[in-house]
């Protein structure tokens, strides 16, 4: 892809992935590596820092005779995940419109442009 | 690299990291090797510890000033944590330029000071000490002088029987305060270097 996941973007999608069904490290990684372009390592500065700013919260389960942590959305979490999504339709909405009046009248331009 | 390994080699990487920091990464990691399928396949995946340790350094210290943040904090909890995380940068950038190559120097020209400090200290506890037994000699011989003039001139005898006393008073002072001086400025410098030095090879 040629788009870069920013921060704030990163931790919407981390966000939106949480608030769906509790989730770990592993499973969050997966689920999340193969839609956008992310290396193994990033996420867990991201899941500790949506912790330290209380939008995520840890709990441990036992699973196969250890204890497995578990990330949940806080109410402070959800809140900034509506944020953060009506942030995303907007910013797509304009990107859609520059996109579509260059790209459909003049491609040269667009690829200049873009580049 | 089995896991062990891995984590073994990441907590050195992370040893300048707060306890907490460290062994939540460490645990976060433990737990994310331990789910996935294959152990190996997750360990080439992640890179090497020293790049996952520079993600996990470079996020802690980095400050969080983004848009968003903003929006959603207080002004005041917002410088709070920008100075917070000046000092988390000023603090890892010391860090990183003693662990460069350049420490050496440093460390040469910081091992040149701490024998001049011994030796200027020396030289003080020396000198000190001449003094003291300088006056301390000064003293009887002005006693005795000062007898020789008992018959001939009273105020003769009273001056260098009184400059005898006070030669002996302020040698007793000197030899005290020389005593203090190598006991607790030698020995605090002495202190304070080793402890420099095992901070340091403990690295």
């Amino acid at each position: 892809m040629n788009f870069q996941v920013g921060s704030a973007l990163l931790d919407a999608c981390v966000l939106a992935n949480v608030s769906d069904s509790d989730v770990y490290g592993y499973s969050l990684t997966q689920s999340l590596k193969d839609v956008i372009n992310i290396s193994e390592s990033t996420l867990y500065p991201v899941l500790r820092r949506l912790q330290s700013d209380n939008l995520l919260t840890v709990y441990d389960s036992p699973f196969q005779g250890r204890n497995r942590r578990y990330y949940r959305i806080t109410d402070a979490g959800k809140q900034r995940l509506t944020d953060y999504a009506n942030d995303w339709r907007e910013f797509v909405a304009r990107v859609n419109h520059i996109l579509s009046k260059g790209g459909a009248s003049d491609e040269q331009r667009t690829i200049s442009e873009g580049a | 690299m089995n896991k062990e390994q891995f984590l073994k080699e990441l907590e050195y990487h992370l040893r300048h990291l707060p306890q907490t920091e460290r062994e939540d990464a460490l645990r976060y990691y433990d737990e994310y090797i331990s789910d996935a399928e294959s152990e190996p396949a997750a360990i080439a995946g992640l890179g090497t510890p020293g790049n996952v340790a520079a993600h996990i350094i470079a996020a802690w210290a980095e400050p969080v000033s983004d848009k968003q943040d903003d929006e959603h904090k207080s002004k005041k909890q917002d410088n709070g944590k920008s100075q917070q995380n000046g000092f988390r940068v000023f603090w890892i950038v010391l860090l990183a330029v003693f662990a460069s190559p350049i420490a050496l120097p440093i460390a040469l020209a910081l091992a040149a000071v701490a024998i001049a400090l011994f030796a200027v200290l020396f030289a003080v506890v020396i000198s000190i000490a001449a003094a003291a037994l300088g006056v301390i000699a000064a003293g009887p011989i002005s006693l005795i002088v000062g007898f020789a003039f008992i018959f001939t001139s009273f105020s003769t005898f009273m001056l260098y029987f009184g400059l005898g006393l006070v030669c002996v008073g302020i040698g007793l002072v000197l030899i005290k305060l020389t005593h203090l001086l190598a006991k607790y400025g030698i020995g605090g410098l002495v202190k304070m270097l080793s402890n420099a030095i095992n901070r340091r090879s403990r690295k």
